[in-house]
């Protein structure tokens, strides 16, 4: 086992850092205060699009998740393991400025996975364009179906217009600045997770209407907001895969959205470890600088509750390194995934609320910081399947009866 | 030994409840958009008494300790901010109620007709810019530009002050919890400048372990309210062809924290019992170890608590479409007013030590 940064990927991290600080976390601040999400015409929109990150994402969105170029078993460029250790640099400076920025976002694993390489080159060259920013999202939750996407209620019918959308979702984050959302429907309910499909739903598509931007708790400078398909007709050629993905390969667009999981939530997951570690730094420079020195008791109880809480993000960030190093190796994660994703979110809350409780009200700043940071970490024990959902998967793999 | 508790109690309870879920909810998250209380609201907490409990050994207030309360706690089921807000000082009642006999008379003025609050410092003698405090009341009424004479008490250790609001500066609160207590931040240059007075050690603790009976109770009705809440969601909500309740992992992760929650209530109304029993008692170690220990649980409970209502409700739960959300936010915050958790671990293992020395920290 090695356990070591190249050279390129360490410079990665450090030119993140730089952003982080002067962008990220002021961006996020910003928006917690105001309850506003960062404006679309944002500059700093337009000098993220400027740097080509679009196309680059935050670690390569493109040449994400199971490669098809991966012949060899260990090749795809390290790019799950690049993914994982950039999330969570950029989540300790801001989780929720760091998921508003341009790019494919959660859109792009779809149409790289299930999409044919004329999909892929429609839907995802237009990030490679430098001119003004650009987003993309993924919608599968309903306000009726959440965790058991099997629920799924949008109905896909097939008509010689191309298909017809009729649904509801809900909690798509980025899709009201969206140019296209991978939206799952369902061509008939009774088929349970056979039945759905994932289709790429454009902007300015009759009948697809943004209607309401959800009231979060936290990590507010991204939008989260529900949509109406209302008679909602797309392209033949929207279907991800072409309809021989379904039959060919006896795959459902469950399917699909599942294997996008074992790519995200290791990523999700080390969001919530960058968070948590944000924390754990400014507990350490409150305990380091102002906690008096002549408190000896209360220091030795400091020190104790400092290492417990570093030794938790040790963990939780290998276990995500782990499930990602699978990915990038070509081999199945999800079992590590999910292990992955049930321990790092609480994890990392039980550090943020450490740390609050130890600085206290006695720095009325940094006291304040740390609440915005445990509202933000709190909504990584939700997304991407909650912690319940990953203990389903992890028993499942460990307990065969 | 006798658990049970009054029938004008009980009466009490079901008022209470009745307001808080119908009207106090409701009222609050109004609040935060209006930043302001409707009088009818203002009104029904003086019709019960809310703003009668500021002393709770005072001639005019409840003959029942517990009474009061239980007040707290289920009018902590609607909003602890605005409970704040009606029921100043709230906290340090006791504080002030024990110690009158120990303070210059008159001390407190005519606390019956004057809008006042009460803070607690560490360090009162650090008077520089940096000393901050929080109380509820808007920055209006702590100018006087309300009309309303505004009064600080700021308790530290062995010393007591009495502040007028010219002495002070305001700000609101950037708190991220307890709105409606309309909550400023106050800070000032000069506190010795003001009326101060030395307490002895033993009072300045007092002071510092009955706040936490009250923040005890409070916690503990919002904890309820949370998990009630999402019980009856999670008995409606259907996953995986089962109301998320029905699920036997969450059924348990509940019947957990419900229990907990009741261990907890109960320690803290027996500490209520000791302290009707022993009233102005400052060194009753037995009953501020007590105060300290239940306030502790009581927050790690009521931690726990509001997160799994808010995770039982899922991505809804993480919504301002909810309550959960700032439930979990409130007692995020009320576990670390008045000297948090981290300080009641200090004074409770000390006590535990019989180590006395803690009293000057
Ligand atoms: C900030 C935010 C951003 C989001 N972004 C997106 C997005 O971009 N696209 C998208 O499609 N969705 C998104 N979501 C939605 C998210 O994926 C769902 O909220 C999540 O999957 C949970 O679904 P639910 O909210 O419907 O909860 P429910 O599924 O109703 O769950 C309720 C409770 O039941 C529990 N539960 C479920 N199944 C079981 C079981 N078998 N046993 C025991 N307990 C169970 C859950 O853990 C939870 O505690 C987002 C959500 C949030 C909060």
């Amino acid at each position: 086992m090695l356990i070591e940064l190249n050279k390129e990927l360490k410079k990665s991290i450090e030119l993140l850092r730089e952003i982080g600080k002067e962008y990220l976390r002021p961006l996020g601040i910003e928006a917690d205060r105001s309850s506003q999400a960062i404006p679309v015409d944002h500059p700093f929109y337009n000098l993220v699009a400027q740097t080509g990150f679009m196309a680059r994402g935050i670690g390569s969105t493109f040449e994400s998740g199971n490669s098809e170029k991966s012949t060899n078993g260990r090749s795809n460029n390290g790019n799950s393991v690049r993914n994982v250790l950039m999330a969570e640099e950029g989540s300790y400076w801001d989780r929720g400025t760091l998921v508003s920025l341009p790019g494919p976002g959660l859109g792009g694993p779809p149409v790289m996975q299930m999409g044919t390489s004329q999909q892929r080159e429609r839907f995802m060259s237009i990030f490679k364009q430098r001119d003004k920013p650009l987003w993309a999202a993924f919608a599968m939750t309903e306000p009726e179906a959440g965790s058991d996407v099997a629920k799924i209620n949008t109905r896909a019918i097939k008509s010689e217009k191309g298909w017809i959308l009729n649904g509801e979702k809900m909690f798509s984050s980025n899709s009201s600045r969206a140019e296209w959302v991978v939206v799952f429907a369902t061509i008939d309910p009774n088929l349970g997770r056979r039945g759905h499909r994932a289709f790429v739903v454009e902007k300015g598509t009759p009948g697809f209407d943004i209607s309401r931007i959800e009231q979060k708790m936290g990590i507010k400078a991204y939008e989260t907001a529900s949509f109406k398909l209302a008679d909602c007709v797309v392209d033949f050629d929207n279907l991800l895969g072409g309809e021989s993905y379904y039959s060919s390969t006896s795959k459902s667009g469950f399917e699909g959205a599942m294997s996008t999981f074992n790519a995200t939530r290791p990523i999700v997951a080390a969001m919530g470890v960058g968070i948590a570690r944000a924390a754990y730094d400014i507990a350490k420079e409150f305990v380091l600088n102002e906690v008096p020195k002549n408190s000896s008791l209360r220091l030795r109880r400091y020190r104790e509750k400092l290492q417990v809480m570093q030794a938790k993000l040790t963990h939780a960030k290998l276990l995500c390194l782990r499930a990602a190093w699978l990915l990038d190796c070509n081999k199945p994660n999800g079992f590590e995934a999910s292990m992955a994703k049930l321990y790092a979110p609480p994890a990392s809350l039980s550090v943020v609320t450490e740390a609050s409780n130890i600085v206290g009200l006695e720095n009325k700043d940094k006291s304040i910081y740390l609440q915005k940071l445990a509202r933000d970490v709190k909504a990584i024990d939700i997304v991407e399947g909650t912690q319940q959902i990953q203990r389903r998967v992890v028993a499942r793999n460990i307990i065969v009866n | 030994m006798d658990f049970s508790i009054d029938e004008s109690i009980e009466e009490l309870i079901a008022q209470v409840d009745k307001f808080s879920s119908k009207t106090l909810r409701h009222k609050a998250r109004l609040f935060e958009s209006n930043r302001s209380w409707d009088q009818n609201t203002l009104n029904t907490f003086t019709s019960l008494g809310i703003s009668e409990l500021n002393l709770p050994f005072h001639e005019n207030g409840p003959s029942e300790l517990l009474a009061y309360f239980i007040a707290l706690e289920h009018l902590a089921k609607g909003d602890a901010g605005g409970l704040l807000y009606a029921d100043t000082p709230g906290p340090y009642s006791w504080a002030i109620s024990a110690l009158l006999e120990h303070l210059p008379k008159n001390f407190f003025g005519d606390l019956s007709k004057s809008r006042f609050a009460a803070i607690y410092i560490k360090d009162i003698k650090d008077s520089s810019n940096k000393v901050l405090a929080w109380a509820p009341g808007s920055v209006d009424e702590w100018n006087g530009s309300l009309g309303s004479a505004s009064t600080l008490i700021v308790f530290g250790n062995e010393y007591i002050s009495y502040l007028d609001s010219h002495h002070l500066k305001f700000q609101q609160s950037a708190l991220d919890a307890l709105d409606a207590s309309n909550g400023v931040e106050i800070s000032w240059n000069s506190l010795l400048d003001s009326q101060t007075f030395k307490i002895d050690a033993i009072s300045s603790y007092f002071i510092r372990t009955m706040m936490r009976q009250w923040v005890t109770a409070v916690m503990l009705g919002v904890s309820q309210a949370s998990i009630d809440y999402a019980i009856d969601y999670g008995n409606e909500r259907v996953v995986f062809n089962n109301t998320v309740t029905g699920h036997q992992a969450n059924a348990f992760e509940i019947a957990k924290v419900y229990t907990e929650i009741e261990a907890s209530r109960l320690a803290y109304r027996a500490a209520v019992s000791m302290i009707k029993n022993h009233s102005n008692s400052l060194d009753n170690y037995d009953l501020s170890q007590m105060i300290n220990q239940n306030y502790i649980v009581a927050g790690e409970v009521s931690l726990s608590a509001t997160d799994l209502s808010l995770q039982l409700l899922g991505g809804h739960g993480y919504l301002k479409d909810h309550f959960v959300e700032k439930w979990w936010r409130e007692v995020r915050t009320l576990s670390i007013l008045f000297g948090g958790l981290e300080q009641a671990h200090e004074d409770a293992g000390n006590e535990a030590l019989n180590y006395h020395d803690f009293l000057v920290f």
